[in-house]
């Protein structure tokens, strides 16, 4: 009903979406980019797209996997957007042309993170950071996010099973990433 | 730190998000949202056409038909090669006769010869 509500552009139908959704697009963001401002910019760019394709949507998947989905993309894009000028800065500072250390990573806190685990949450959230993109999604949807691994499946459009896969070696490096951390960092 | 109280500190990191909530979207995103819609302009005729030449229907059916008017152009000039080839090789063959006066005697040229 909601979506036939949607396709004909009604607009209670998109306010009433944007309400039951707009905290799950922003956590997915959230957990991904590791920027509060950015992924909210993100959750506007994700709702636009929406209002704009609904009309596309055929509804072989749940509204929410489709959100998803999208949210993920948006949140990839910007990382591999910013990589990109991280990876010019660099040459610029390299060439002499910029003296600044440009881009560096600020320690992110996850507003939802109790006050006593928020220094370790840093660190174990610069750790998810640098994981495989697969690894990366998986991990956020299942443990930021709490979806279950079927509906983590569903969103990656895989199985049940590469789930498991991909958040077993996401424990993996993360355990020897942080290994190496807390070991230079203790001596 | 010895070993094993890095193997502790690793798995309480691991941990510290075990309890962790969602993460809430500040007030007033919809206005924020909806204002930024309203801005956007609506798609001109020439956006609308490119969007509906994109879609996986339009491309398939034009795909085929590319394909389907590719073979028969490709199929009719390979018969009018084989007709032209045929005439060619007969004009070729009179051609070379004439040259060296092999022209096939008929009964109406020997009474012509004869008289």
């Amino acid at each position: 009903m909601l979506i036939t509500a949607l396709q004909q552009g009604a607009q209670q139908a998109f306010s009433q979406l944007v309400e039951a959704h707009q905290h799950m697009v922003y956590n997915v963001a959230l957990g991904i980019i590791q920027q509060q401002q950015e992924a909210e910019d993100i959750a506007q760019e994700v709702f636009i797209q929406v209002h704009q394709s609904i009309k596309d949507f055929k509804g072989e998947a749940k509204l929410s996997t489709w959100l998803y989905r999208i949210t993920i993309t948006k949140s990839l894009d910007w990382q591999r957007r910013k990589t990109r000028k991280k990876r010019f800065g660099i040459m610029q500072n390299l060439f002499g042309v910029n003296n600044e250390v440009m881009f560096e990573t600020p320690e992110f806190h996850h507003p939802g993170v109790a006050m006593e685990n928020k220094e370790q949450a840093a660190v174990l959230f610069k750790a998810i950071n640098v994981l495989p993109d697969n690894q990366k999604i998986a991990f956020t949807l299942n443990k930021v996010e709490g979806l279950s691994y079927q509906d983590v499946a569903d969103v990656m459009n895989v199985t049940v099973a590469s789930v498991e896969a991909y958040l077993h070696r996401a424990k993996e490096n993360l355990r020897k990433q942080l290994t190496t951390y807390y070991t230079q960092t203790s001596k | 730190m010895d070993i094993k109280n890095i193997h502790e500190q690793v798995d309480a990191t691991l941990q510290s998000i075990d309890t962790m909530s969602r993460a809430e979207m500040s007030t007033f995103f919809y206005t924020r949202l909806q204002a930024k819609l309203d801005k956007q302009p609506a798609p001109t005729r020439w956006q609308l056409l490119f969007m509906s030449l994109t879609k996986p229907a339009f491309a398939v059916v034009t795909l085929s038909l590319f394909v389907v008017l590719n073979i028969t152009a490709i199929t009719i000039t390979l018969k009018d090669k084989q007709q032209s080839t045929t005439t060619a090789e007969s004009s070729t063959m009179q051609g070379f006769a004439q040259e060296y006066n092999l022209s096939v005697s008929t009964v109406y040229t020997d009474k012509t010869d004869r008289k």
